[in-house]
């Protein structure tokens, strides 16, 4: 990959997390082509070098299924926010939405385990509730083996 | 985990990827992510 094409796939990396910010979805790749007055192949090229640097995760049709802390698609974690709402990966994503975007956020969702209602929220910084416990399925190192699992 | 320390994880692990320089972290500097905010031991070992 030459460093001209490296370098379109960091500035794609910035548009497309600029568009989940004010759109509260990720851009399709036909999108990431108009917005940023690309190529149908230069946009796919970028995705995939992005998807091996383990920036984003794209499903079988090359769209972006994970940029994250934002989901692609809908999930059992939908993010409140005063900017906007968002799909998160998971219980952690929907966490770090409101921490990166320097904003006040809730998410109603349930336990996988046990079900109980669990309200996730980050007010002022703070997250909540306190004395809550996340169990993340697989050791740091293997985060990337399956990503869609972890 | 407690929320409370993945909350403090977040802030450096996700932290500026809504800047243009933004560029993923080395395992060496996430390693020591983990470590600033208390996860040690052979589940957090990245490097």
């Amino acid at each position: 990959m030459t460093t001209q094409a490296r370098e379109f796939a960091w500035r794609l990396r910035s548009w497309l997390y600029r568009h989940a910010r004010d759109a509260g979805r990720l851009p399709t790749r036909s999108e990431l082509a108009e917005g940023l007055g690309a190529s149908a192949s230069g946009v796919d090229r970028a995705l995939r070098f992005l998807a091996e640097s383990a920036v984003v995760a794209l499903d079988g049709a090359g769209e972006i299924l994970m940029a994250h802390p934002f989901s692609g698609v809908a999930t059992p974690f939908r993010v409140r926010t005063p900017l906007g709402d968002y799909w998160a990966n998971c219980a952690w994503d929907a966490i770090a939405i409101p921490l990166l975007l320097e904003t006040d956020g809730r998410c109603d969702t349930r336990c996988p385990n046990s079900g109980a209602h669990i309200d996730l929220a980050v007010t002022g910084g703070r997250v909540e509730p306190a004395g809550a416990v996340i169990r993340l399925p697989v050791p740091v190192r293997r985060f990337w083996d399956d990503i869609g699992f972890t | 985990m407690p929320v409370e320390v993945l909350g403090d994880l977040s802030r450096g692990w996700y932290g500026g990827r809504l800047h243009d320089d933004w560029r993923p972290s080395s395992p060496e500097t996430k390693q020591a992510l983990l470590r600033e905010v208390g996860l040690d031991g052979p589940f957090w070992k990245l490097v």
